[in-house]
Order: structure tokens, then C-alpha cells, then sequence
């Protein structure tokens, strides 16, 4: 390709063009994963063609909006072109599942031991570390380097680097009584953080997939719900005499639990309008980071046995559960219910495994793993596992991947490279 | 068959309409289903990936240019090497067909045209 389309030098009145042809040409950038000077080059391109035959339809006596339905419906399926076009420019899908769990490989291979065998357990400790975010801000950096946005194949980085900034800050019950500078800026930071919450929970209100009533205030419910019942349920099993004030004790941390759950979801909602079910993988991959700074899965079995393989294993599996199997499931999937289980079932499965690994290699030992071990672990499995749903239907509802359809697939393949013949071709 | 026989030769026809001049995509579909009367139409979309592959293979070499009146247009431009591509390919295809016409002459069946 040699020089760059002149579009804004030669288009007198960008206003004028028409919404449908806007909405197909963004259908077709929807499945474009391209750098943006090769995205503007194509659909310049498409736009000139369309813009060229509507002018000749109309010419023909046909009206406006006659003349370009005609006209795209000649071009056709504006998925399936882009997706043609996108295989040919994009990477290639292996390259995506690679980079998409770069981060989940260095976190099986911190937790595995591999840095402390290969370079002694202090350097190889504090690389593990520190080095999962240097990968994410790589892989981050390349994405935003290639493409200027953001890649669907870079979602589970944002989510492991979203949560370890988060950390950083304070939760809510801070001394109130300390100086100005130690209070305000974390409470500045949190007010910063719900108004862009609230802003793009708005929008998302907004958007069709969520315009139903039933479906918002269910979501709602169910969240609260869990809220609710993480802390409620300790309380019952502890047989507290005032088990009132110890539920409202623990309410707040509960709630500002869901809230840290909550936000990847909240910020991951603008990109499913691009990635779909993709950009639910940042969600997946922020709850790695809770599962490992709060449930730390490996803690305690140590010092209750020395069974060292135990606890290898119940370490590598949230790396495995939430940052390797939903990306890869994700971006190889075809079809939307393969997809969305791909993102709910894994952590899933994860989340159960620890939960029996624990409960047996406890078995026998000082700790008591009783009703209340299993009750804590059970609620709080279950607010991350309402969020994998909740996450997956929300952006199932919203992301444009939601249409992908085995059958479109397989007919873009065919039709890939190749002139694909129309329907009213004549019959020989 | 038939369907495969012309998305074989999309290629071919695709730098053969582009060896007597330079192109645009809007151009090529139209005039492939006016010398073809109907025969090789498609939908035009799946033009555009054939043309960006010939453009990778190096095939074809293409430019923006700034009409007076209407959209910018891409032209497509054949390359040498596009033409070494377009006269092997004319060959194999001319092969393909006098050998086939020649079988069903054999057998006594009237060849059909197109």
C-alpha cells in the first residue's frame, strides 16, 4: 500500500453520511484487530465502494436508502468481510491465545517454583512478584504500541494490572482521625473512581442489551445478595450472642469486597461493545489477583502439613483456572455459548478444586476443616462465581461477538480468498 | 463444481483485468460481471481480501487517488511479478480447459458454454 487514503481532504461534508453506512462500516471495524492507519486504509476503502454504487443506484432512479441497502446488501455480511479482512491483517489467532496468557505462564511458573529453582528462592521470590506486572505492562504496552487501544487479547493483562494498583490504596475504614494528607487522597481517589463507575454504569443502562427493567434490577439483587450473605453466614455459624452488631461489624468489608469485585466489571463494560465476551477476561483476571492476595490459596497448608506438592498445586491452580484456560477457551471459541462457558466454568471448576485440595490435605490434621471453614469458603466462592455469570451474560448481551455464529463462520472460510458466488448468480 | 471452478480462478481474474489497467475495486467488480454478462458475480466484499492478498504476495502495488468529483479511490496496479503470475496462470488454465474439452470431446458430449 502506498500512500495514505486523502478522506479528510476530499469529503466536504462528513455529517452528511448517512447512519447506515456509519453502522456498517463499524460492524466491519468491530472485527477488525489491526493497526489504526491499516483500519482507516480498509475502511476508506469499503466506504468509497459503497458510496460509489449508492451513487449509481440512485442514479438508476432508485431512492436514498434504497440505493445503499442495495448497495451493501452486494457487499455482504459485514462481519463476515471484516473477519476475512481481519485474518488477512491481523495477527494470527495463535499469536493473540500466546500473548493473551503471557501473564498466566509467568504466573504458573512463579507459583510452580520455577524462578526460585532457577534463580535461588530470594531473586526468584521477588520476581515472581514483581515480574507478573512487569509482563502485563509488556504486553499492555505492545497492544497499545501496535493498535493504539486496546486488544481484546490484552484484557487479562489490564485485569491482573487493575486489582495490584488497587491494592495500593486504602480501604475505607482508615484512621478518619489522621492527618489531612494521609486521608484524603485515598478517599479522593475512591470518589474519583465512583463517579467514572457511575458514569459508565449510566451508559451501560443506556446501551439495548441492558434497556430491560427485570434483567437490571435482578443483577442488582443477586449482587446484593451476595453482599449480604458473606458476612451473615460466619455469624450464624459462630453462634455470636450478639450476632446483630457482628453482621453490621462485617457488612461494610463485605460490601466494599463487592465493590473491588464489581469494578473490573464496571470498567470492562465500554470494551465489550468491541470484544464481547473477550473483555470479560479482564474481569476473570482481576479476580485472580483477589484470589491470590485474599484466599491466598496455599496459606496455612504449610503449617498445618509438609507436604510440599500440596501446596504447589493448590498455587499453580488459580494461574491455570483464571489466566490460561478462559483466554485461550475464549479466543478459540466460534460460538458464543462455547465462549460464555469458557469464561463462567474454568474459575469455576478452580475455585471448587481449592476449596476439596484444601479441605483434604487439612483432613486429619490440627485445623478442624468444619461447617464453618466450608460455609466461609463456599459464600465467598460464590460472590466471585455470581460475578463470572454476571459478567458473562452482561457482555454476551452487549459485545457485538455475541452474533458469531458457527455457520457465518464456516461460510467466511469458505468464502475467504476466494470470490464467493451471490445468491441470484445465474444457473448454469 | 462449477461454483469451485469459478473461485479457482478468482486470482487469475482478478490480475487479468488489472494487466490492461490500473484499477479500482468497485471498478473490477463491475467490469468482471459485464465482460462475464452476469456470469461471475459475487459478493463484493470478498473482493477486497482476494485484492489485499495479491497486495501481500506482492502481486499488485496500490495508491490513493483524489478524484475531482465523487470518493477517493485505491487503484490496484500489477507488478512484474504479477504478470510472470498472470501469464503462468492464463497457461495452466488454457491447459486445464483444452485437455478437459478434449476428454468430453472423446466421449462424444457437447461442451457446454458458458
Amino acid at each position: 500500500m502506498k500512500g495514505r487514503h486523502p478522506r479528510m481532504e476530499t469529503c466536504p461534508n462528513p455529517e452528511a453520511w448517512s447512519e447506515d453506512l456509519e453502522r456498517y462500516l463499524s460492524e466491519i471495524a468491530s472485527q477488525l484487530n489491526v493497526d489504526p492507519a491499516r483500519e482507516t486504509d480498509i475502511l476508506e476503502e469499503v466506504r468509497s465502494h459503497l458510496e460509489e454504487a449508492t451513487t449509481e443506484l440512485r442514479a438508476s432512479g432508485l431512492g436514498e436508502e434504497e440505493s445503499l441497502a442495495a448497495a451493501i446488501d452486494r457487499f455482504g455480511a459485514s462481519r463476515e468481510v471484516g473477519r476475512m479482512l481481519n485474518r488477512l491483517h491481523g495477527y494470527s489467532l495463535w499469536t493473540k491465545v500466546g500473548l493473551a496468557i503471557l501473564p498466566g505462564l509467568f504466573a504458573l511458573g512463579s507459583a510452580g517454583g520455577l524462578f526460585s529453582t532457577l534463580l535461588g528462592s530470594k531473586t526468584g521470590e521477588a520476581l515472581g512478584h514483581t515480574g507478573l506486572v512487569g509482563v502485563c505492562l509488556l504486553v499492555i504496552a505492545a497492544g497499545l504500541a501496535r493498535e493504539r487501544r486496546l486488544p481484546a487479547w490484552s484484557c487479562p493483562a489490564w485485569g491482573v494490572l487493575l486489582l495490584r494498583m488497587w491494592w495500593g490504596i486504602p480501604w475505607p475504614s482508615a484512621e478518619l482521625s489522621g492527618s489531612f494528607w494521609a486521608v484524603a487522597p485515598p478517599l479522593l481517589m475512591l470518589a474519583g473512581l465512583a463517579v467514572i463507575a457511575a458514569i459508565v454504569a449510566y451508559r451501560a443502562c443506556r446501551w439495548p442489551g441492558l434497556r430491560s427493567y427485570r434483567l437490571r434490577w435482578s443483577l442488582l439483587a443477586l449482587i446484593i445478595l451476595t453482599a449480604v450473605a458473606f458476612p451473615a453466614g460466619p455469624v450464624v455459624v459462630e453462634g455470636n450472642a450478639d450476632r446483630g452488631s457482628a453482621f453490621l461489624a462485617m457488612l461494610p468489608l463485605s460490601l466494599w469486597w463487592m465493590g473491588l469485585l464489581l469494578l473490573p466489571v464496571v470498567i470492562g463494560l465500554p470494551l465489550a461493545l468491541r470484544s464481547g465476551l473477550a473483555a470479560g477476561l479482564m474481569v476473570v483476571a482481576a479476580q485472580y489477583v483477589l484470589l491470590e492476595e485474599i484466599f491466598d490459596p496455599a496459606r496455612g497448608i504449610l503449617i498445618w502439613t509438609s507436604d510440599h506438592a500440596a501446596a504447589r498445586l493448590l498455587s499453580s491452580l488459580p494461574a491455570l483456572a483464571f489466566l490460561i484456560v478462559p483466554p485461550a477457551w475464549i479466543l478459540l471459541s466460534r460460538r458464543t455459548k462455547v465462549r460464555f462457558w469458557g469464561l463462567v466454568l474454568p474459575p469455576l471448576l478452580g475455585l471448587l478444586s481449592l476449596s476439596l485440595i484444601r479441605a483434604g490435605v487439612l483432613q486429619g490434621t490440627a485445623v478442624e476443616y468444619g461447617v464453618g471453614s466450608w460455609l466461609t469458603d463456599f459464600l465467598a466462592g460464590a460472590q466471585l462465581v455470581v460475578l463470572f455469570a454476571l459478567t458473562g451474560l452482561i457482555y454476551h448481551r452487549l459485545g457485538p461477538q455475541g452474533a458469531v455464529s458457527v455457520e457465518s463462520f464456516n461460510r467466511r472460510a469458505s468464502d475467504s480468498m476466494s470470490l464467493g458466488c451471490a445468491a441470484n448468480e445465474p444457473r448454469a | 463444481m462449477e461454483r469451485d471452478l469459478r473461485r479457482g480462478s478468482a486470482r487469475v481474474l482478478i490480475l487479468a483485468m488489472l494487466a490492461e489497467k490500473p484499477m479500482y475495486g468497485y471498478q473490477i467488480a463491475k467490469e468482471l460481471k459485464r465482460r462475464s454478462k452476469g456470469y461471475f458475480v459475487f459478493k463484493e466484499g470478498t473482493l477486497y481480501p482476494a485484492l489485499h492478498a495479491l497486495e501481500k504476495e506482492q502481486l499488485l502495488t496500490s495508491q490513493w487517488e483524489v478524484v475531482d468529483k465523487g470518493p477517493s479511490r485505491k487503484y490496484y496496479r500489477l507488478t512484474q511479478e504479477g504478470r510472470k503470475v498472470l501469464a503462468a496462470g492464463t497457461k495452466e488454465w488454457a491447459t486445464f480447459s483444452r485437455r478437459l474439452l478434449r476428454i468430453l470431446g472423446e466421449q462424444g458430449t457437447e461442451p457446454v458454454s458458458g
